[in-house]
């Protein structure tokens, strides 16, 4: 008797079922567990908290730091009941993970940096909290607080830690060149004058480089893209100031003493400024900030502080920054998160960041700055001066958020300078043609942003 | 239709239900999504408002940029297209030769294609750096003055045209597939009847490639406007807009300027384009391809 064989019907319907139960069975819930008989309660249920941050970045603290905070965090009387899971994202994939899930609404974390200006929207207004706990925001740099915290006549999140860039110089090479090492002052003209002597392209050792397109070094000349108040580019984006601005620009660019921007694309690392050309002893001036003050130590170059170099008459111009740590709004844990945020950015995790070995960390809470393992070095000293006596420039750009849409306009032109496809006389008549393309952003971004 | 044809179609739709949920999920539903944001301005932190026609009005009347971008990509497809059918036809010639060693050939043609994009730009990156690249001091050994490459206007296009060919292996893998296919009695007769190597080329090989021509023309022509790597991680649609592709554009306009309403109707103009540009190599299909089972008059 033939044993019973398998049909080629009922084999494709076996396997078509088959493989129809698998793709069903992964889109249904699983089912529930039985209800567990709970315990007398004494204690009260623990809530997770979702805290996204990135990894792998020090100023943010090692996963070691973090480590040790969770556990700090977790004795106090809100590890009771707040559990904090941390995840760590890259520091370049964190933006489009956070755009992702606040456009979507769905997988938003507790706790996370909230550093696009168009993600506030989404950010839960924590006023409530903080009149309710008496939590005393008069602890943060003031300046700071008041840049990046508030919007939209709500507080949206808390500033954790402090960052400005200025201009690092080799002792070494300022000395080979006979050039005199800076002092609080220094001139746009002087800086200037001095890459140009310190700058040998035969032997790629370069002077300075040319800042990028609306940096500090621009705003240092009084240049804006538009006025004060935001509304009108003519006579600021083609005024004097900016027009002085590119030719400036113009200047260096042609001076042969500062990389090419095939160079400058090849060996920048972080996009935070020429950080390898400098380490490596081929860059006189580099724009830094204080995160690379241990870096740059460990290089085994002999380097010297100074602020962006000034224009007669105009403000000494930083770019500084605080990041801003917030609860988005469709989090539907706030009374959780609220109790690792006001930790994790109070006193308690800022002092944690700023103690762990081998921290870059500056807290924005100055009451803790005395307390700094590096409060009595000259090059801390350097950096809360630039902190506590220039302009920030932030303080204004960071009130339109079109600002960058706006100064992308002058985009073509920065590359023309730094090509060397223009001629000096001709940037004024450049400008001049980018005014209406530059009004027509102003006028639409503001039409959508209601203003 | 009869009761087992009924049940038969079930059985089929049940047995493909893994992969239709899927298309569903990640193909389908997203288009249909695109198309209706495309009508919408969003902002993707705040919801979606309808604003019917006026992102594609926008586009077409007002934005200089929209043009730029295409430009740069119709030229960018000009260049490609013809140098990378032509080299992929000859490479594959070349690799369809019976020598010894020749597999250690096609495995190496073929590596570019497997490698990452990102890596691969990086490194192309650094072979056509101006200054120490390994081409200019190649070209220099040979007392040429190389271009700026990446960095130069004028030859920032072409070096993303030189990237994308150096991937032509695949390319060339797909026709030596076709040209296998040949059969070689062919080859032999028309050899008995005095034909030489290029009458050969061009009266059996060519023609009884069009078919694997056609469709890697469409494949790469396709591939050919979604050119975006090599920009966002090299040249960021420099310098002076001259690598400022249409994928670069729309990826900058929903990622960074946030403006997914305006970003889809991109996308959906794009791909009505690419759409027209395949219909049209369709359409011509008659005029140049031949299977060789198409029975002739």
């Amino acid at each position: 008797m033939k044993p019973n064989k398998l049909s080629r019907r009922d084999f494709l319907r076996l396997s078509a079922l088959t493989a129809a139960s698998a793709a069903l069975s992964g889109c249904t819930k699983p089912p529930a567990s039985p209800e567990p008989v709970e315990p007398a309660a004494t204690t009260p249920s623990v809530t997770e908290v979702d805290w996204w941050t990135v990894g792998g970045v020090e100023e943010f603290g090692t996963e070691e730091t973090v480590e040790a905070m969770l556990a700090e965090f977790e004795k106090g009387p809100a590890g009771s009941w707040v559990d904090v899971k941390p995840t760590f994202l890259p520091d370049d994939g964190f933006s489009e993970k956070m755009t992702t899930v606040i456009g979507t609404g769905s997988g938003v974390p507790d706790v996370a940096f909230l550093w696009i200006s168009e993600w506030l929207p989404q950010a839960a207004d924590i006023t409530e909290y903080i009149e309710r706990d008496d939590f005393d925001v008069g602890m943060f740099n003031q300046r700071y607080f008041d840049m990046l915290c508030c919007y939209d006549d709500k507080i949206v999140g808390l500033p954790l830690g402090l960052g400005a860039n200025f201009y690092f110089y080799n002792k070494t090479l300022l000395e080979e060149a006979g050039v005199d090492f800076p002092e609080w002052g220094y001139a746009m003209d002087q800086w200037l004058e001095d890459v140009i002597k310190i700058g040998d392209p035969d032997k790629k050792i370069y002077g300075g480089r040319v800042p990028g397109l609306w940096s500090p070094n621009f705003y240092a000349f009084g240049a804006r893209p538009f006025s004060e108040d935001g509304t009108t580019v003519e006579g600021y984006l083609n005024g004097p100031k900016t027009v002085k601005a590119f030719e400036f620009i113009y200047d260096l660019a042609t001076s042969g003493a500062v990389p090419t921007s095939a160079e400058m694309e090849m060996l920048r690392t972080e996009g935070t400024g020429p950080v390898d050309l400098f380490m490596s002893g081929r860059l006189a001036f580099a724009q830094l900030n204080n995160s690379h003050f241990k870096r740059v130590e460990e290089a085994g170059v002999d380097y010297g502080l100074v602020h962006t170099p000034t224009v007669g008459g105009e403000q000494i111009i930083h770019n500084g920054w605080s990041l801003l740590v917030g609860i988005p709004a469709a989090s539907e844990k706030k009374d959780a998160a609220w109790e690792w945020l006001k930790w994790y950015v109070g006193e308690p995790g800022q002092s944690l960041l700023m103690l762990s070995p081998g921290s870059t960390f500056i807290p924005s809470i100055p009451a803790l700055l005395q307390d700094h393992p590096n409060s009595e070095d000259e090059r801390y000293k350097f950096f809360f001066k630039i902190l506590n006596e220039t302009y920030l420039i932030n303080e204004w750009t960071n009130r339109f958020p079109y600002i960058g849409k706006v100064q992308r306009v002058c985009s073509d032109l920065y590359d023309k300078i730094y090509l060397g496809e223009i001629a000096r006389g001709d940037i004024k008549g450049e400008l001049d043609a980018l005014v209406s393309q530059a009004q027509k952003v102003v006028d639409e971004e503001r039409a959508a942003l209601g203003l | 239709m009869n009761r087992l044809r009924r049940r038969e179609a079930i059985e089929g739709y049940i047995g493909i239900s893994p992969w239709l949920a899927g298309f569903l999920v990640f193909t389908a539903g997203p288009l249909v999504a695109s198309f209706v944001l495309s009508f919408t301005d969003w902002q993707i932190t705040v919801a979606p408002r309808w604003v019917g026609l006026s992102n594609y009005v926008r586009i077409f009347a007002d934005d200089a940029e929209f043009y730029a971008a295409l430009k740069v990509t119709f030229t960018y497809v000009a260049m490609f297209l013809p140098l990378d059918l032509t080299m992929g036809i000859g490479l594959s010639l070349l690799l369809n030769q019976k020598i010894p060693g020749i597999k250690v050939f096609r495995t190496v043609f073929y590596l570019p294609v497997v490698l990452s994009g990102v890596s691969v730009s990086l490194m192309w990156m650094w072979v056509l750096n101006p200054d120490w690249g390994l081409a200019n001091t190649l070209l220099g050994s040979l007392g040429i003055q190389g271009p700026g490459w990446y960095w130069d206007p004028d030859w920032a296009l072409p070096s993303v045209v030189l990237m994308g060919l150096w991937r032509v292996g695949g390319s060339a893998i797909i026709y030596l597939a076709g040209l296998q296919n040949i059969s070689p009695q062919l080859y032999e007769a028309a050899t008995i009847d005095g034909a030489g190597i290029w009458t050969r080329l061009w009266n059996i090989t060519l023609p009884l490639l069009t078919p694997t021509i056609f469709f890697q023309l469409v494949m790469e022509l396709i591939d050919a406007f979604q050119v975006f790597t090599a920009v966002y991680v090299i040249t960021g649609g420099g310098p002076l807009h001259r690598t400022f592709f249409y994928m670069y554009y729309l990826y900058r306009t929903a990622f960074q300027d946030f403006d997914m309403g305006y970003a889809s109707a991109l996308a959906w103009i794009i791909g009505v384009i690419i759409m027209l540009f395949t219909a049209l190599v369709f359409k011509s299909s008659a005029l140049w391809v031949y299977y060789e089972s198409e029975v002739q008059g």
